[in-house]
């Protein structure tokens, strides 16, 4: 495996329609080398360059995993940029990759109208630009979220 | 005909699959289901547990009403198909999910005039009956979107 290419971007996002939305979202990364941190499942498999972990949300055993798994593929992919579109897993990626001072962009699920997410509210203070696509959204979130255009929303 | 469907949630959504089991029963119209996961299956009604999107998205362009669970895939691929649009959330005090955050979705999509929110589902059959008018357009701003993520892609390895 090609290592430490200096246009990797990390593309991270659970498994079911946060995936969907990633996916929608490739145009922007054309031309661009990525690969997916993901929860291993039948969507997640069919992608091409993947790192795939247990899926289990919410177990702090798992989490931990996590920031090591994230810190070593930080070492060898060095990627310099991560996006998320949610949820829990871009966590401990999003800790690890500000740790290693990788820039990091977030698009909140279009499931979120008018109440945060757990992960949006944390990853909220780590990235580097932060996208609502709901602009009745930026009223939770303070004046770092940015509405600009939706997978969903016409406004 | 009108297309039911309840997305691809663990949890199981019989409140929605009992009322259009009631409604072809009672009006005797031609109506599919999407039941997924779920154990609940209708007894008058055609169903299916998945099909592929692009069979999904044939059967819902046919269909005189859509009627699904206000899951985000499920929104968005019935706006695409620009029929008369039926959002139900499904509701955290009957397990229906983890959260009662689909009823922010089917409110937004009411908001918008894109649909009716069907919040209490004893409003169902009526809306079945006179459902709303589908909009003129429906263009969401993803374009918008795209090219705002990659500028920001583009600055970070200008750097």
């Amino acid at each position: 495996m090609k290592t430490g290419t200096p246009f990797c971007i990390c593309l991270v996002c659970s498994h079911g329609g946060h995936l969907t939305e990633m996916l929608a979202l490739m145009p922007a990364f054309e031309g661009y080398e990525t690969f997916f941190f993901c929860y291993d499942a039948d969507t997640t498999r069919r992608l091409g360059r993947a790192y795939l972990v247990p899926n289990r949300p919410r177990n702090p055993i798992e989490f931990a995993r996590n920031l090591f798994r994230a810190a070593r593929i930080m070492r060898t992919e060095r990627p310099r940029l991560i996006v998320s579109t949610g949820a829990e897993i871009a966590i401990p990626v999003a800790l690890v990759g500000k740790a290693f001072g990788v820039r990091l962009i977030h698009i909140e699920c279009g499931a979120q109208v008018v109440t945060a997410s757990v992960t949006g509210r944390v990853l909220y203070w780590l990235a580097d630009a932060f996208f609502v696509q709901w602009p009745e959204l930026l009223r939770v979130y303070g004046p770092h979220a940015q509405y600009r255009g939706s997978l969903i929303d016409e406004t | 005909m009108i297309y039911g469907a309840v997305g691809t949630m663990f949890l199981d959504f019989p409140r929605l699959i009992h009322a259009l089991d009631a409604i072809a029963y009672e009006t005797g119209e031609d109506i599919v289901i999407q039941t997924g996961l779920g154990k609940t299956i209708p007894r008058y009604c055609r169903y299916f547990d998945f099909k592929s999107r692009e069979e999904v998205l044939a059967i819902q362009r046919e269909a005189r009403v859509i009627v699904c669970h206000a899951g985000i895939g499920a929104v968005t691929d019935a706006l695409e198909c620009r029929r008369p649009f039926l959002a139900v959330p499904r509701l955290k005090r009957f397990k229906e999910h983890l959260t009662d955050h689909q009823v922010e979705i089917a409110e937004a999509v009411q908001r918008r005039g894109w649909g009716r929110a069907i919040l209490d589902i004893a409003d169902l059959p009526a809306a079945c009956a006179s459902p709303p008018d589908v909009p003129a357009a429906y263009h969401p701003a993803r374009d918008r979107l795209i090219a705002a993520v990659r500028e920001f892609v583009k600055e970070t390895f200008q750097e």
